[in-house]
């Protein structure tokens, strides 16, 4: 089902947590809630599940309105960061709890233990927890305890899944196992997901689409791909990216971009006045006489590349490079860059400068 | 040869810790085990000893003879089945009345935002006030002739009730005051349990739809049962040791008995008023022997059914 945001406020008290965000999450999809903590994030995904009341705007599933109902009358499944599983429950109970509250909509009549029985052992089998039907979750390990939780919320068939940083509690190779597993999960159901997120790579390996919130308000939505090559502002191209992206305050006239402490960039552009480059560590390649001459103040090896890091002016900057070249530090080195990994930024606004041509 | 001696001075602990063993840690348990035999071990000895004489001289602390006989009289006494029959009382109205309400009042605390630590502190002051103080209190509500409860039943014309005097009354006045008496530290213990449960629970209750009566005996009551029982357990005990109650509210300068003809005595003040007022120290050993045994069995009851319906989780 599609979830539409409108005009969507939440204010604590003077803070205004979600300002005025206007999102649809398409039918069927994976959409990565991401931004910095207190960006919102979880605020936006609570209002959707409706434990959060709304201060203003709308909450659109489908047609239906349903900005005023509860949690349990939107017909969603809610995954907690810490999973909220019951500990007195066994996990078969855990997962039925929910069709214990509602009746069967053929039948009109409350769930029969054996249709629960079948229920269970069907959304059991999806999120591979069948041994464990018997145990008590304080008997589960995190990832167990991730999918039990899962399954409690598929249960019902819900319209939306929601997702609260389910990956943050585990450790990182669990982690890269949950993050298929989800991935998995929901391109068999083809359920409506919603992930919430800190972390990029997490956002960007496996969501069909990236919302990314700064400060409460929407920054781009977008594909992961699309996000990181046409970043639409200076947050999106610093937020995305590792290692991250460098910016450089430019002077661009004549054709041609100057840094401010006077080093001329090999950056061709038909923009004239003041602005902040922002270069991505790939768009460097080591090249002949006629890039920018930088010295080499460290090299750190990342096994497949490395991370060459130099000044231009004041400016940081880290480029990425062939793991074969040997650089050594205090090495004069002539650069030159890839534009389409460049960007320009207006220094005030911090918005994306569109120009009519970058091609070299 | 230094492995073996390594092995022997590291211990690896239950949860996988290591740990060191030393001598020294006797060092540290002698004071606190003195303490134990001087006032705990000895007495009990002393007191299953004293029990046993046919008959025991205070003065001199000398007993005679080796016997039932202390059991066979006390057992014949007619005051000590009113104390069975006041206590059985007691454990069976006050302490469910106690318990209950304490856990309703908790719930209720549990569930408002705004003054919850007002309510807190005010429902803990009894705890903190003595015994005496509030028993005095109560003697001024139960009087029968100055007294506020029959002045307030009085308004709608009910006849003066011999709360502290009529010797079927007695009980019921004894039980009002254990049941207040009892709820300050209760509520506090339920609150404590209540607040140890995540509240991420009740969210996901939330979403799953369950209804708040469902959210409270699905829920709520399973993961505190473990607070509930421990409550129970350390109520039965307490109610069962009923005597500073029995003392403020019904005995006098004049009169040590508790209330006329011992109407109002329990176990407790019936071992405590065989010795000290009646100075038969083996009756009120042997009846401690008694209560002593009927405790221990009630708390191996309590043990069995708590593996029954207490959720542990760990």
């Amino acid at each position: 089902m599609e979830i539409r945001l409108q005009g969507l406020v939440k204010k604590f008290d003077d803070f205004t947590a979600v300002d005025h965000l206007n999102i649809t999450f398409e039918d069927g999809e994976l959409t990565g809630l991401l931004g910095p903590s207190g960006c919102g994030k979880s605020t936006t995904l609570y209002m959707i599940s409706g434990l959060e009341n709304v201060t203003d705007g709308h909450i659109y599933f489908g047609d239906r309105d349903v900005t005023g109902l509860s949690p349990n009358e939107r017909n969603i499944g809610l995954v907690f960061q810490n999973y909220a599983l019951y500990p007195h429950m066994t996990v078969a109970d855990n997962i039925a709890f929910p069709l214990t509250n509602m009746k069967n909509p053929q039948t009109g009549k409350k769930y029969s233990k054996n249709e629960l029985r079948e229920k269970v052992s069907e959304v059991a089998q999806l999120v591979q927890v069948e041994e464990l039907l018997k145990r008590k979750p304080g008997q589960l390990s995190g990832g167990q305890q991730q999918r039990v939780a899962i399954a409690r919320a598929l249960i019902k068939q819900p319209d939306v899944l929601l997702l609260d940083e389910p990956l943050s509690n585990l450790d990182a190779r669990l982690r890269l196992e949950m993050r298929r597993e989800i991935r998995r999960i929901q391109r068999e159901t083809r359920v409506t997901t919603i992930f919430v997120t800190h972390d990029q790579e997490e956002a960007m390996s496996i969501t069909d689409r990236i919302v990314l919130l700064n400060g409460g308000k929407l920054q781009q939505a977008d594909t992961a791909q699309k996000m990181y090559m046409d970043p639409c502002n200076y947050f999106v191209a610093s937020f995305l990216g590792n290692p991250p992206i460098s910016f450089i305050r430019v002077l661009c006239r004549n054709g041609r971009a100057v840094s401010e402490d006077g080093v001329e960039l090999p950056y061709p552009t038909d923009y004239e006045g003041e602005a902040i480059l922002g270069i991505r560590p790939e768009a460097w390649c080591e090249g002949t006489d006629q890039g920018v001459k930088v010295r080499v103040d460290s090299v750190e090896s990342r096994g497949q590349d490395q991370m060459v890091r130099f000044h231009i002016g004041k400016a940081q900057i880290t480029a990425l490079a062939d793991a074969v070249r040997e650089f050594k530090i205090g090495e004069e080195v002539s650069f030159l860059l890839r534009t389409d990994r460049c960007y320009l930024f207006d220094p005030a606004a911090r918005n994306r400068i569109r120009t009519g041509s970058t091609a070299v | 040869m230094k492995r073996t001696k390594n092995r022997n001075r590291f211990v690896t602990g239950k949860n996988g810790q290591l740990m060191v063993r030393s001598n020294k840690a006797f060092l540290f348990l002698i004071p606190p085990l003195a303490v134990f035999l001087a006032f705990v071990f000895y007495p009990l000895i002393m007191v299953l000893r004293t029990a046993f004489y046919e008959k025991y001289v205070y003065i001199v602390s000398k007993g005679y003879g080796f016997g039932l006989d202390s059991f066979r009289h006390v057992l014949n006494d007619s005051v000590f089945w009113i104390a069975v029959k006041n206590t059985g009382i007691l454990m069976l109205v006050a302490l469910p009345a106690t318990v209950i309400l304490s856990l309703i009042i908790a719930l209720m605390i549990n569930s408002i935002k705004k003054l919850q630590g007002l309510f807190q502190t005010l429902y803990f002051l009894p705890y903190v006030t003595s015994t005496i103080a509030v028993g005095t209190a109560f003697y001024c509500l139960f009087h029968t002739d100055v007294g506020y409860l029959n002045w307030f039943l009085g308004l709608f014309g009910i006849d003066k009730i011999g709360w502290l005097t009529d010797p079927s009354k007695v009980i019921w006045a004894l039980t009002i005051f254990c049941i207040w008496n009892g709820l300050a530290f209760k509520v506090i213990l339920f609150l404590a349990g209540l607040q140890k449960i995540n509240p991420q629970v009740y969210k996901a209750a939330k979403v799953d739809g369950a209804s708040p009566m469902k959210t409270l005996f699905r829920i709520t009551l399973p993961l505190l049962s473990p607070t509930i029982w421990m409550v129970v357990i350390v109520s039965v005990i307490y109610v069962a040791r009923t005597y500073n109650e029995v003392y403020v509210l019904f005995t006098s300068v004049k009169s040590p008995m508790a209330g006329s003809g011992n109407c109002a005595i329990t176990l407790a003040y019936y071992i405590y008023y065989e010795f000290f007022v009646r100075g038969e120290v083996n009756y009120a050993a042997a009846a401690a022997v008694m209560f002593l045994i009927v405790i221990m069995a009630l708390t191996v009851i309590q043990r069995v059914i708590s593996r029954k319906f207490v959720h542990y989780v760990g």
